[in-house]
């Protein structure tokens, strides 16, 4: 329980700083904070700027200011796009389906894919296969996704037909339609970290003498990895899913430009291009804030699959 | 059963195999430093040749590559691209090293509060996944090739500190650190003179690897418009320049340049991995 | 016989060249009779046992034959081969704590070859397991099927492992080094059971040992195993007196013993 406290303790100052950085960044910009949060120069009227002025605070402190935004970020106001004219909160929501169907099954490609050819991989050591999958995912993973991206467009969109070009699709099938190649795209450098997690995690047990005490009574094969090969491997490869899950969100920003997904990442892109920095704040701050919320849930989570850390936990 | 067994050494011909494969990148990359340095001499054409009568040329005696949308000689631009391309990872992990190997050092010799503040630092930097950290950089400082080297030597840096501290703490519990002290050799002094260059070569291995994946970054950042900007032909942003003519079925200008940097990825890790190898082997001795 | 050994040689391709880790081995045990194994660390013990069961490496090269119960093992098909390691023969492993899943209950680890292999209802694989514990002398058995391996201590847990051995009624123990680990009190527990339960079920152990004594006391007759060769056979109770191989003799002179220093230092032991 302490541990639990501790590590919620730890996550919430770390989001602070971080948070922190985040707002406090447009001072260490060159300049008045004011042009640069209003960015376009044709833009600065004396009106924008007093508006501008009210809406961060200017004449506060700058803790102050950052309490101000923090504390109604928390509550969901995240501010108004300068690009757009709309809430910063309303923008992202519109933003958001495209982006998390994306991840979804992207993650599921991963998965699949990852854990599959790791057990391949982990139950064919030393020979061929293993050093194929290695090989492969290897290679794949050296490849920068919008490359694989751009690859995947001209084979199966342009060359073959078989995919849209770009966008994001409406309704279920017809967005998934859309998503395949996108998912592909970013699916493709997790694979090679799911599977060699895979693969370690699972050889390190394929060594374990209660592996062949489960072979000595004559379990089958599919059994011993099933019932304990797997079972025992799942805390680390679970782990790493969830970490990299996480970090897809940042993972988008490129896929969503190679393909036109008007998600999240788009919009990070196109509000850096246009200087509309509440927009840039606040994509910043949901990504590292999901992405720090589920790190430290998988590191919750993981001892509950595995009872001996619990009991370390108990006794500690 | 065949299934499950116990481990076995990797079979001869796999590693006569990858012996090969060290030693084709070792040549590849030779080559490609070979072309960077020679660029402008051996580019067929020179930077900025526009040639509106020849765009999108496929592969051909005039254009061995191809050429692109305003009828620019791709291998030329590819050959000109190299030393940017090149020369970007290295100055960030140029940057990267200096500032991580002297935080992590420092932090290694101190203790203290050096320590715990790089403690923190990481953890807030881990804290940004993937190029987030670079791309507020670049929302706060513009675009360009400058800020993208710089902001990533930033992101880097960390994690090159974090290393050198657990190598330099393992290097100061021995014993010679001790005998240097006794005879009044100063900390800065021994620190400079025996512990980071003992540290040094550890190090190499894993720098090679953030080699491979800095020009990965770098060429993301370009793609993204957030890097090189034009006219430059730095690869990634070659890549994003060709990204209008593959609609209309013209995939050499990205196919070309992105192959190039997989194949410099690839061919940095697979020295990377065997440098460390070898390191680990004598390390074990 | 009930477990026949008869030449039986490994051999294991390592970085070119050939090493030859059993060589001509031959070796019985009845019904009823504890036969030990003695030899020095890496001298081929606990390589012949895993062989009984086909658990040696998989790039192995095995030549010469194996029956237990009148199954063959080597040459053999799989389902044979699954037939003696679910019934026939069990092995008791060296260090209980790796040998139990850690992350399962102990109660699925000592009912999993009942349930899963044989197929057993789990109720009555249950209530089997519950009488074997008891049988092994565990006390409060309902409550340790709940535990983990983590939970019980090692003398606990390789008594476990002996009730697991025993839930599908084999005859044939393969013991290997199935009390090294334990601590000397422990050890002469589950020892006591070990003997108890062998002689109850009239079972064949093949016990193996690098304590000479143990095996002197413990054995009705006893190998003696040198590089992968068996250098003599001996009655348990004539070890120590009518040793005739030089390895044995060795091997005995290296074995404090309290009434008389070790006479030699050249010992390879």
């Amino acid at each position: 329980m302490k541990r639990v406290i501790y590590r919620l303790l730890g996550m919430v100052l770390t989001l602070v700083v971080s948070s922190f950085i985040i707002f406090a960044a447009m001072y260490a910009a060159p300049g008045d904070p004011v042009t640069f949060l209003i960015g376009n120069p044709e833009n600065i009227t004396p009106e924008r700027i007093a508006e501008v002025r009210a809406q961060y605070n200017l004449d506060q402190p700058l803790l102050v200011q950052y309490w101000l935004w923090a504390s109604s970020a928390f509550t969901g106001d995240l501010g108004v796009s300068f690009q757009y004219h709309q809430g910063v909160g309303d923008l992202m929501a519109t933003r958001l389906p495209a982006t998390l169907a994306l991840v979804a099954l992207s993650s599921v490609f991963f998965i699949v894919a990852g854990i599959g050819l790791g057990i391949l991989a982990a139950l064919r050591q030393g020979r061929r296969t293993d050093s194929t999958v290695t090989a492969f995912t290897t290679l794949a993973s050296s490849v920068p996704s919008f490359v694989i991206g751009l690859l995947l467009v001209s084979v199966f969109a342009v060359g073959l037909r078989w995919f849209p070009v770009s966008g994001a699709g409406d309704g279920f099938l017809d967005r998934i339609h859309h998503l395949i190649l996108p998912a592909l795209a970013l699916a493709v450098g997790a694979v090679a970290i799911i599977s060699r997690v895979t693969r370690q995690s699972m050889v390190e047990q394929l060594a374990t003498d209660h592996v062949e005490a489960a072979r000595s009574f004559g379990l089958s094969a599919s059994k011993v990895v099933r019932r304990h090969v797997l079972r025992n491997s799942w805390g680390p490869i679970l782990t790493m899913v969830a970490l990299v899950v996480a970090s897809m969100l940042a993972g988008t920003v490129v896929v969503e430009s190679v393909f036109g997904i008007s998600g999240v990442g788009k919009l990070l892109v196109d509000a850096i291009n246009t200087h509309d920095f509440p927009v840039v704040q606040a994509v910043l701050l949901y990504m590292v804030v999901t992405y720090m919320v589920v790190t430290t849930m998988v590191d919750l989570v993981h001892p509950l699959l595995d009872p001996r850390i619990k009991a370390r936990n108990k006794n500690s | 059963m065949t299934a499950l067994q116990t481990p076995v050494p990797l079979p001869i011909a796999s590693r006569k195999r990858k012996d090969l494969a060290y030693m084709a990148s070792l040549w590849f990359l030779a080559l490609l430093i070979l072309v960077a340095a020679v660029a402008p001499w051996i580019a067929p054409y020179p930077p900025g040749a526009v040639d509106f009568s020849a765009i999108w040329q496929s592969p051909g005696a005039a254009h061995l590559l191809g050429t692109d949308q305003v009828g620019q000689d791709l291998l030329s631009r590819l050959i000109l691209g190299t030393r940017e391309s090149l020369l970007g990872p290295l100055a960030l992990l140029a940057l990267a090293t200096v500032v991580g190997v002297t935080i992590g050092t420092v932090a290694a010799w101190n203790g203290g509060w050096v320590d715990l503040l790089l403690a923190r630092i990481t953890d807030v930097m881990f804290a940004f996944p993937g190029l987030l950290f670079v791309v507020l950089v670049i929302a706060v400082f513009g675009k360009g090739p400058g800020t993208t080297v710089v902001a990533l030597a930033l992101a880097y840096a960390p994690v090159i500190a974090k290393f050198t501290r657990s190598l330099a703490l393992a290097e100061m519990a021995k014993s010679y650190v001790d005998a240097y002290r006794v005879q009044g050799v100063g900390g800065l002094m021994l620190c400079l003179r025996y512990i980071v260059p003992n540290l040094a070569p550890a190090l190499l291995g894993y720098l090679v690897v953030l080699f491979g994946e800095g020009l990965m970054s770098l060429a993301t950042l370009s793609f993204l418009g957030f890097g090189a900007q034009p006219p430059s032909s730095e690869w990634g942003l070659m890549v994003q320049e060709g990204q209008a003519g593959i609609i209309q079925g013209h995939i050499w200008p990205t196919l070309i340049p992105g192959a190039v940097i997989a194949a410099v990825v690839v061919a940095v890790n697979v020295v990377g991995v065997r440098i460390s190898d070898r390191l680990n082997a004598r390390f074990e001795e | 016989m009930l477990l026949d050994i008869e030449n039986l040689s490994l051999s294991i391709q390592a970085k070119g060249h050939t090493n030859k880790i059993l060589d001509s081995v031959s070796l019985a045990v009845a019904a009823g009779e504890v036969v030990g194994l003695v030899g020095e660390s890496g001298s081929g013990k606990s390589t012949t046992a895993r062989a009984v069961l086909r658990l040696h490496p998989e790039g192995a090269q095995v030549t010469g034959r194996i029956q237990v119960a009148g199954i063959s093992v080597l040459p053999g098909t799989d389902r044979d081969l699954k037939r003696v390691r679910s019934s026939e023969a069990a092995m008791i492993h060296q260090d209980p704590r790796a040998a139990f899943n850690p992350v399962r209950r102990i109660g699925d680890s000592l009912t999993e070859r009942l349930v899963q292999v044989l197929r057993a209802d789990r109720g009555e694989a249950h209530a089997k397991g519950l009488a074997l514990l008891e049988a092994v002398g565990i006390r409060q058995p309902d409550r340790r099927m709940r535990q983990y391996p983590h939970e019980l201590s090692g003398g606990m847990l390789q008594r476990v492992m002996i009730a697991a051995a025993l839930t599908s009624d084999p005859k044939l123990l393969l013991a290997d080094e199935a009390t090294s680990a334990l601590d000397v009190t422990t050890q002469a527990e589950v020892l006591a059971i070990l003997r108890d339960l062998q002689q109850e079920r009239d079972l064949g152990v093949l016990f193996i040992t690098h304590d000479l004594h143990l095996a002197a006391a413990y054995c009705d007759r006893v190998y003696v195993m040198y590089r992968g060769c068996l250098v003599e056979e001996l009655a348990g109770t004539d070890l120590f007196i009518a040793a005739r191989h030089e390895y044995t003799k060795k091997l005995l002179s290296a074995v404090p013993t309290i009434t008389a220093r070790p006479s030699t230092t050249e010992a390879t032991a």
